[in-house]
């Protein structure tokens, strides 16, 4: 099955997207999300090449990011959806991702000793 | 006379012992415990041997210390299994790789944290 390549989404788009993700796969699956630092190329590293001449090409590196962001992938069995954070959204960002996994990752266990022993108190 | 002594040399027919068989008489040692096993180990440079560190700190030392050496190639990986309660995190270069996996809220937490760390030094301008 040929999966369409999404463009990459805003920041917000992507939550809301994010979000739909995780509470689809509450049943079954899982959602994988990956971040990666971003220097904002959109060309490959040059590699030297053999000239017509014999010689090798001059390679030019690419030049150095003013700012560095953050790039955020996630994916599902049936959908990759991907976005950037550059570094003036990275604050306010962090703190609503942070937010969104304590809120969606809910279904991990809890410590449950603080309860039993305050049961052990009352009785 | 009776030979009392078990390990009388003088009556012996044996052929005289050279340095190799020295070691091969000698008591075995208990394997050593280099080897990675299961739930210890998963510092490594095989790609091939992927185990999770047990306790969190060694993990969150290690993510840092990969991410600080390499910057732009590492990556985080987190995968949610609602249905099994199990969250599994994943730092790697590429040539090292640092995996946990937890079931805990509280470790959530601390996980949570770390990310978040990451996130921002990956979005600054620092290198």
């Amino acid at each position: 099955m040929l999966m369409m390549e999404q463009p990459r989404l805003s920041t917000d788009v992507f939550m809301s997207e994010l979000t739909l993700m995780f509470h689809n796969a509450r049943t079954h699956g899982e959602v994988t999300v990956t971040i990666k630092r971003y220097d904002g190329r959109t060309k490959p590293h040059p590699k030297p090449r053999k000239l017509k001449n014999g010689k090798m090409s001059i390679v030019e590196p690419l030049p150095e990011p003013e700012e560095y962001s953050c790039l955020l992938r996630a994916k599902t069995k049936d959908k990759k959806i991907s976005t950037v954070v550059s570094a003036s959204d990275a604050l306010r960002f962090q703190l609503q991702f942070a937010q969104f996994l304590r809120s969606n990752m809910d279904g991990l266990k809890k410590e449950k000793k603080a309860k039993k022993k305050v049961k052990k108190a009352t009785q | 006379s009776v030979d009392a002594a078990p390990h009388s040399s003088s009556t012996t027919t044996s052929p005289p012992t050279t340095s190799k068989t020295d070691y091969l008489l000698q008591e075995k040692k208990p394997p050593s415990k280099l080897h990675v096993t299961r739930g210890r180990k998963s510092l490594t440079t095989s790609p091939s041997i992927m185990v999770f560190l047990e306790a969190f700190e060694d993990f969150e030392k290690a993510a840092e210390r990969i991410y600080l050496n390499a910057p732009m190639r590492t990556r985080c990986v987190m995968k949610y299994n609602h249905s099994n309660s199990c969250l599994k995190v994943k730092v790697t270069d590429d040539h090292v790789c640092v995996q946990y996996q937890t079931d805990s809220q509280q470790e959530l937490k601390k996980l949570e944290k770390l990310i978040s760390n990451l996130m921002k030094h990956m979005a600054s301008g620092e290198r």
